[in-house]
């Protein structure tokens, strides 16, 4: 594990150390915990997208889909069942859904299992729109019944009511699946083939969550998922809390929160250990070795009896899956679930820019540039505000460039991330921990 | 044994391969000569399983291989160099060698977490192994060093080294000792013939230099314009009017420098 690790990124690490901890004595100890936390999810995503662009250079730019379908885990497996909407036309929707899926399966077989001619073109086209109609007859009906169950509040079928940490997996799974589907088709074909697909399928998801009501609420939301940690308002009245705060001499509110921040970052820091132990071990072992040899050199790895295609399949798959598992935790700290909220500059080239500024190849760097990047991306606009003000104290109040200075102010995300993205470039190629 | 059977490349309208038929027999290291062009090159990457034919089939020992993947015909024993040396530059000289073997339990993720005993047993006996043909070919000097900065002889002797690190059946080599200087040839040409006596390696293999080819080949092949010419003896080959005319087309006037 020491081996990528020196005195470099040790130096990369102590100075993102200091900036969270800055950001604790300059604003509080809450923003440095909310950053820090996102921070792990980040570093999380980083290093999922890391093992397939770093590990295979495979290009995915659908992170936000596989991210989303995180976020749906959660609300699948941690909200309650909505027992009348199932009553209502729950069987209806999954007889549905089976339908649905049992027409692509039976064109699918009509189309493999005969003779071509055009008995065979008119069979498969007379299968899918049958089963078209058949499929949106039971599914609708079906969907119609659940969304019409209290819509206010629920108009969905809820979900299994189990502890929310189960999420976390089954996240990693439902992403694990998409990619699956995405790999069998795009992978093994021009390079780009996989980028298309993967840009388009995390829009079909995320429009299927925001138009799907019956699934997850679609753009009314699901609110107040249930938590793994305890609620602040149960610690400030539970005595042994209030005793022990006490006892500190702290607000019982503020570390009742920061108690609260704490326990998601343990529990995340812990998920976040885990997959370095396990990418670190797996990247330094004839298993890194082979995956370096693919992306060196595809002809050469495949005369040398590496099935290439399999082993871009199992990389791509591993990968959306830990963005899957990293989507479920964020949806799990934010306790809902908003499909709105899914842009691809947030969730696709946000984590780009941490892998490919932290050192793509390196897991290391892509956990650094996920700290790093986060902690900028939220940062850049009160320290520019500050920036500007200092600036523009002197000017004239209704200066014209005082005005479009402070404006400026909203628009400086972006154009930071644009210009460390290019410092780097230039300057560090590699990125910051670049691969040894 | 490997039989090509009437195999056609053609791209676009171009015949790379038009029609070549051949066989290969087990134990024996034939030589596949012509002038540039004559599309050598594109028959092995057919034979490889890199490019689909247009028509025709590959036989090897009985059964029908056409169209395999290259990592299937590399678990059946059919290897291959390439013409440009394909290395892997950010790996070093010894990890290109250790890498080749396949079914490594340590290509399991499974292992690399929890079977990190076997693996290093297998990593050191590997290691062995490579550094073993890393000193056949004189490149041990090189272990080290990252296989994209060695000279392109060197890179040659590389691949040659990875056909090493298994029990190959078939060895395809494309102008394997091309880049190579002299004395290096010579090692080259010994390790061709240690591995056919020693382990029992069919070779089949493009050259141009025809007395690196008369040591060691029995027998030659000579292609042309994407078909078979002749096949023999290097000798007969030599005294083949056919064959010398399809070089001379190409500006050669010299029959000892047949192929340069
Ligand atoms: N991928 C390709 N597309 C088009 N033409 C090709 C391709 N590969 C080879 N050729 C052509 O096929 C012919 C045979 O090439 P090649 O097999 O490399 O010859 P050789 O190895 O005998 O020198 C050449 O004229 C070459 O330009
Ligand atoms: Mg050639």
């Amino acid at each position: 594990m020491t081996k990528s690790l020196d005195t470099r990124a040790v130096m990369l690490f102590a100075l993102v150390a200091v900036l969270f901890i800055g950001t604790g004595f300059v604003q509080s100890w809450n923003t440095t915990l909310t950053i820090l936390n996102m921070g792990l999810i980040s570093a999380i995503m980083a290093l999922g997208v890391n093992m397939q662009w770093g590990y295979a250079g495979l290009f995915n730019v659908g992170i936000m889909g596989f991210v989303a379908l995180g976020g749906l885990a959660a609300v699948l497996v941690s909200m309650p069942p909505v027992e009348d909407a199932w009553a209502a036309g729950g069987i209806q929707v999954l007889l549905g859904l089976v339908l649905g899926a049992a027409t692509v399966v039976g064109a699918i077989l009509v189309w493999t299992r005969m003779p071509a001619g055009w008995l065979r073109a008119v069979l498969m086209l007379t299968v899918l729109i049958g089963g078209f109609f058949i499929f949106r007859a039971v599914f609708d009906a079906g969907v119609a019944a659940v969304e019409s169950i209290n819509p206010a509040s629920t108009g969905y079928l809820g979900g299994l009511g189990l502890p929310i940490l189960l999420a976390w997996p089954v996240g990693g799974v439902l992403a694990a699946g998409a990619a699956w589907i995405i790999g069998k088709t795009a992978l093994g074909l021009r390079s780009d083939y996989l980028a298309i697909a993967t840009l388009g399928i995390a829009e079909i998801i995320i429009a299927v969550l925001k138009n799907e009501d019956w699934l997850a609420r679609g753009v009314k939301n699901v609110t107040s998922l249930p938590r793994p940690v305890p609620y602040e308002v149960d610690l400030q009245s539970s005595e042994a809390f209030l005793g022990f705060v006490g006892w500190l001499g702290a607000d019982p509110v503020t570390a009742s929160s920061v108690t609260v921040k704490l326990a998601y970052a343990g529990l995340f820091l812990v998920v976040l250990l885990a997959l370095i132990w396990l990418s670190e071990k797996a990247l330094n072992s004839p298993w890194g070795r082979m995956m370096r040899a693919i992306r060196d050199n595809e002809v050469s790895a495949s005369a040398m009896g590496k099935n290439v295609k399999a082993r871009h399949l199992q990389i791509f798959i591993l990968g959306s899956a830990v963005c899957g598992l990293a989507g479920a935790m964020m949806t799990t700290l934010d306790s809902q679930m908003v499909p709105g909220t899914y842009q691809p500059l947030r969730f696709t080239f946000l984590v780009w820019v941490m892998v490919i500024v932290g050192g793509s190849g390196n897991n290391w760097g892509a956990v650094l540039g996920g700290f790093l990047i986060w902690w900028l991306w939220i940062q850049v606009e009160p320290l520019g505000a500050l920036l500007m003000q200092g600036i523009t104290a002197g000017m004239p109040v209704d200066s014209w460039l005082r005005d479009h200075l402070l404006d400026a102010v909203a628009h400086m995300r972006l154009l930071t991330m644009g210009m460390i993205l290019l410092l780097v470039l230039r300057f560090s190629p590699r990125g910051l921990i670049p691969e040894r | 044994m490997i039989v090509v059977e009437d195999i056609q490349k053609h791209f676009g309208g171009f015949r790379a391969v038009d029609g070549a038929s051949l066989t290969i027999e087990t134990g024996s290291i034939t030589g596949l000569v012509g002038p540039n062009g004559a599309g050598k090159t594109t028959l092995f990457n057919v034979i490889a399983g890199v490019l689909p034919p247009t028509s025709g089939r590959i036989i090897m020992d009985g059964e029908d291989i056409t169209g395999l993947p290259p990592h299937e015909l590399f678990d059946k024993g059919l290897l291959r160099t390439f013409q440009i040396a394909h290395e892997f530059s950010s790996m070093t000289c010894r990890e290109n060698l250790m890498m080749v073997p396949g079914g490594q339990s340590g290509e399991s993720l499974w292992n690399t977490w929890f079977g990190r005993k076997r693996i290093a047993t297998e990593e050191a006996a590997l290691r062995a192994k490579a550094d073993e043909v890393l000193e056949f070919l004189t490149i041990e000097h090189l272990a080290d060093h990252p296989a994209g900065a060695i000279s392109g002889g060197q890179k040659k002797l590389l691949e040659l080294g990875r056909t090493m690190m298994v029990d190959a059946k078939v060895v395809f080599l494309d102008e394997v000792g091309a880049g190579v200087n002299r004395t290096l040839l010579n090692t080259v040409g010994d390790a061709i013939l240690r591995l056919n006596r020693e382990r029992g390696y069919t070779f089949c293999m493009i050259e141009h230099d025809m007395d690196f080819i008369g040591r060691l080949c029995d027998p030659v092949i000579v292609m042309a314009e994407g078909k078979v010419l002749a096949k023999g003896t290097i000798d007969e080959i030599k005294a083949n009017n056919e064959v010398i005319e399809a070089y001379l087309g190409t500006g050669l006037k010299n029959k000892d420098a047949v192929g340069a």
